[in-house]
């Protein structure tokens, strides 16, 4: 009897099974895969990987790292018959040019180092440098002290460190060329934005509490949103680094009705440099007056 | 080398014939696991990319578990992936992972098919001793020999 019963039971349960959707009938599937199928479908899974690994490659090609100093009006003219169209007009207005960065992943980094280092090229005595350069220096310890292994971290720091350090020696005429060949390779560039994700990552996991009602737990969200190579930077990000490093930015932020939301970051009572940057959703230029 | 980090005795990295692009690893089988009686060796191999890139990782010693190639010794891991993999891990702390990953089998995507269906299937009883007779047929030999050896060494360094 009670066999019966469990019987049904089980049948209740296959026809319940075999009426949900693809997704639940494809694990099913996949309990009774050979080890053959199974490899096959892990070198589908590759193939995939490698095709996508091609598209990105060919977007990148498309575009330099950091563009030279471009027309807003460029802009314009290729958002044309879109709802952010107008958005330039009011732009234009504060600012003429932009500098586009490549769709990589790392464009708010890149953007936000390269203004923040001209700005250092350019006025050398801005006290903010100098304090800067302290809590660069205190980083090591900052992010040792968080768990971060130093073999790990050294490599990163002492280059970005070296490179902060050199600002000073730049020529002002030589700033944009300097740049330009610094955080446009796929070299030392890419230890130097990587030391700034290290750097928003201190920032957020010193201040876990602070950010975990938004981010969730702040751990995991710094190794899937921040430290890794290419992961796109969002608001606690930006938040993280700029608080870090006692620097500011102004995100000019398009919105659908044509206007423009300035964010400025710290909000308030801040004088300092700010990175002047335009977002259109999911990605940052450099703007330029 | 300051790659290794003496007080870990579960965990032991060391070059393969001084070629810092190919590190061999050492892990003991977690405890209170099937495979606590063993030592598995790893084999990573670093292109000039790294810590950028990830290494590719893999066992030498054959080992049954659901998200480990049972013939290849590939390992499923998602901080391998180029996509998920950060430049904060070590070679060190990727071992930590991969002993992780022997305490926490994921059957939900299995490069062992046996293995994976047999946790999936709520058989643990199955899937642990096969792991465990794995364990002692292939881990409790050389593979342990070896590691007792490099650990010998290290105390009459110091």
């Amino acid at each position: 009897m009670e066999n019966n019963s469990s019987d049904q039971q089980q049948q209740q349960q296959d026809q319940n099974s075999s009426s949900q959707g693809a997704g639940e009938q494809g694990q099913d599937q996949r309990v009774t895969m050979t080890q053959e199928q199974l490899d096959e479908f892990q070198t589908q899974i590759k193939l995939n990987e490698d095709y996508q690994n091609q598209l990105k490659q060919e977007i990148e090609e498309q575009m330099p790292f950091i563009s030279e100093l471009t027309e807003l009006s460029v802009l314009k003219h290729e958002y044309q018959d879109n709802k952010f169209e107008l958005c330039f007009d009011q732009l234009a207005t504060r600012y003429s040019k932009v500098r586009r960065l490549r769709r990589d992943g790392n464009c708010f980094y890149r953007a936000f180092l390269f203004q923040v280092f001209e700005h250092f090229i350019h006025n050398p005595e801005d006290p903010q440098y100098e304090q800067i350069l302290k809590v660069l220096v205190g980083s090591k310890k900052d992010l040792m002290d968080l768990g971060y292994d130093e073999i790990a971290i050294e490599d990163f720091y002492d280059l970005f460190l070296d490179e902060f350090k050199k600002l000073k020696t730049i020529a002002k005429a030589k700033a944009a060329e300097h740049l330009l060949k610094l955080l446009c390779n796929k070299e030392e560039a890419v230890y130097i934005i990587m030391f700034a994700r290290f750097l928003a990552a201190c920032y957020l996991k010193q201040n876990a509490i602070m950010f975990e009602g938004f981010v969730g737990d702040v751990a995991q969200f710094c190794m899937r949103e921040v430290e890794q190579v290419d992961v796109e930077c969002d608001q606690p990000q930006i938040i993280a680094i700029t608080n870090y490093l006692g620097l500011g930015v102004e995100i000019n932020s398009v919105r659908a009705d044509g206007g423009i939301e300035v964010i400025n970051l710290p909000e308030e009572g801040y004088s300092g440099f700010r990175a002047k940057l335009l977002f259109v959703p999911g990605h940052y230029d450099a703007l330029y007056q | 080398m300051a790659l290794n980090n003496a007080k870990d005795t579960d965990i032991l990295l060391q070059p393969v014939n001084d070629n810092l692009f190919h590190w061999q690893g050492l892990i003991k089988g977690p405890p209170e696991t099937s495979f606590e009686k063993g030592w598995f060796k790893l084999d990573f191999q670093i292109d000039q990319n790294y810590p950028i890139n990830p290494p590719k990782a893999k066992f030498i010693t054959r080992i049954f578990h659901p998200n480990i190639h049972f013939e290849t010794g590939e390992i499923c891991l998602d901080i391998l992936k180029p996509q998920h993999w950060s430049p904060a891990w070590t070679l060190e702390s990727l071992c930590r992972a991969i002993v992780n990953l022997l305490v926490n089998p994921n059957a939900d995507s299995p490069l062992n098919c046996d293995c994976g269906n047999q946790i999936r299937a709520g058989d643990m009883l199955a899937y642990r001793t096969m792991a465990y007779m794995y364990t002692v047929e292939f881990a409790c030999e050389e593979s342990k020999e070896e590691a007792e050896m490099i650990l010998m060494q290290r105390k009459l360094q110091e």
